[in-house]
């Protein structure tokens, strides 16, 4: 297990993974230190909403490229076969995976949270909310990532699953608020018939728009919900994807 | 044929460009290198259409394309209205930005965040210096709707709203709801407390305003002997009813001599106004 978790880090550093992503978060923090400063007010406000953002997408895409040509390299080189020839079980193997993958992430988004904290803490508990969300949202993109990987047979397949489940899970609040008027057509069936679908797409996908929100380094946080309500996504999504993934791989044939 | 003095990757470049195929891919580059530089001398010249004001989206659109940081796309969006006009090398007049459109901007943005100062402070001291003075009211009915039931946090606003209305509009009555707002709000500057006194007597509503400085006059705790003594200024000077309420102002003097005799520390007053609203910092 502790090999393969090895592996996978060293992995990231020889696809320059976290060299690549870091210098891409430099460079967004750089270009939002500059729009901020051209703001009549807020400049910091300004800076920092801005980093957060471009660095969230940038970690995100990052970890699900990555995620998603690792293991179709995996697959095609035949290191799953040479693993699995060994006496390590098929749950063992994906949550050593998941668990290589979540501490990549983590190595990204801890100099991120020190990098934000250099450009400016304007509410301490906003910030560590934010922090500790941005850590589970990567983690939990991690599973979303790999449960693709493990079930698409292509790289490019994975890496656009992903990014749609990802683009989806931040949109969904605003999903859910849309159909739940049930004034989006005219006629009020149809209305029922969307805000039904919607809520059942819902059960499936996560709510990442409860994660790392840029108004928590500015605001801080409204009240406990915000904290329990990202917290708890993260407890049920994060071990429902490795179950399915876990289900899904002891099925292949090799 | 082979030449002794051609080297055999000599050779092969000779015979690739001998061959009939990769002379007309070389000329098929050739005349579409030229028509691509036809068309660029044709278009270099066509640039975007570049508007002052962009078109104000739906609320669903926004909220859709923030995919679920509204924050960050909040202060995207503002930054696209500060600049709005003087992008590309131009610099727009204000009296051609259509005001109709940034009033709905600022309202469409401030359903994504209504806390920050930032639209409030853009709208007052950078669009409100427009050559068109009809436009101010897009102003000041933002800053009315924007502050509307939150007087303590907002009260910097809603008394720059009622300097546009009365100063840029001349429309007094209308700084006058907006100052009237400000009255009875613990914890602001007493200078806003007093705003809708002042705009009274610029109406030469001299008992209006007497009114009103004596309801903050009944609580001599709230306020310093500094405070007090433009209080006599203004109820002596500039309304000219001393007499009416000399009585009670003696009173209040004799009070504060006593808490002074006592060494109660005076009443500090916060006069500033607040730290992120953009104003110049008062003198120390």
């Amino acid at each position: 297990m502790w090999t393969n978790i090895r592996y996978v880090l060293l992995t990231a550093m020889r696809d320059r993974l976290f060299f690549g992503l870091l210098i891409g978060i430099l460079a967004a923090a750089y270009i939002s230190s500059v729009l901020g400063s051209t703001a009549m007010l807020e400049t910091e406000q300004m800076t920092i909403s801005f980093t957060a953002a471009s660095a969230r997408v940038i970690i995100m895409v990052g970890l699900i490229v990555f995620i998603g040509f690792h293991m179709r390299n995996a697959f095609d080189a035949r290191e799953i076969d040479v693993l699995l020839s060994r006496p390590i079980s098929r749950t063992t193997l994906v949550l050593s995976y998941w668990l290589g993958f979540i501490s990549v992430a983590t190595l990204l988004v801890l100099p991120t949270v020190a990098m934000m904290a250099v450009l400016g803490v304007l509410n301490q508990t906003g910030f560590l909310l934010w922090s500790v969300s941005l850590v589970l949202e990567s983690w939990l993109l991690v599973s979303v990532a790999l449960f693709a990987a493990l079930t698409i047979r292509s790289g490019v397949g994975t890496v656009l699953a992903s990014l749609a489940i990802y683009t989806i899970s931040r949109m969904m609040g605003f999903f859910l608020a849309t159909t739940k008027t049930g004034i989006l057509f005219d006629v009020q069936e149809v209305n029922y018939g969307a805000k039904w679908l919607m809520n059942g797409i819902s059960l499936v996908v996560p709510r990442l728009d409860f994660f790392a929100k840029s108004q928590w380094l500015i605001y801080g946080a409204k009240s406990y919900e915000d904290l329990t309500l990202f917290l708890f996504q993260a407890l049920v999504f994060i071990p429902l994807l490795l179950a399915a993934s876990v289900i899904d791989f002891k099925r292949k044939q090799f | 044929m082979r030449w002794p003095w051609v080297n055999d990757g000599s050779q092969a470049k000779w015979n690739l460009r001998r061959d009939r195929s990769m002379q007309l891919a070389v000329l098929a580059f050739a005349l579409a290198l030229g028509a691509q530089a036809a068309f660029w001398n044709h278009s270099r010249a066509v640039m975007p259409e570049m508007g002052i004001v962009p078109a104000v989206p739906g609320e669903r659109t926004v909220r859709a394309l923030s995919f679920g940081d509204e924050e960050t796309f909040f202060r995207l969006l503002a930054l696209n209205i500060q600049n709005s006009g003087d992008t590309f090398g131009r610099f727009t007049a204000l009296y051609k930005y259509d005001f109709n459109k940034l009033y709905h901007w600022f309202h469409l943005l401030d359903g994504l965040d209504n806390e920050s100062n930032y639209l409030p402070s853009m709208a007052t001291y950078y669009f409100s210096q427009t050559q068109n003075r009809d436009n101010i009211r897009y102003i000041v009915d933002y800053l009315d709707e924007h502050t509307l039931g939150r007087e303590k946090e907002k009260w910097w606003w809603v008394a720059q709203a009622s300097y546009l209305a009365s100063h840029k509009m001349k429309d007094t009555t209308r700084a006058l709801e907006l100052a009237s707002r400000l009255r009875g709000i613990q914890d602001i500057p007493m200078w806003a407390q007093q705003l809708a006194a002042f705009v009274h007597e610029e109406r030469g509503e001299f008992d209006e305003a007497l009114t009103i400085i004596q309801e903050i006059l009944r609580d001599p705790d709230k306020y310093s002997q500094g405070e007090l003594n433009f209080m006599k200024y203004f109820i002596e000077e500039r309304l000219g009813k001393l007499k009416e309420v000399d009585e009670e102002l003696q009173q209040i003097q004799r009070m504060k001599d006593a808490a002074r005799e006592a060494g109660v520390p005076d009443v500090q007053m916060r006069e500033a106004p607040p730290p992120n609203v953009g104003a110049p910092k008062a003198p120390m």
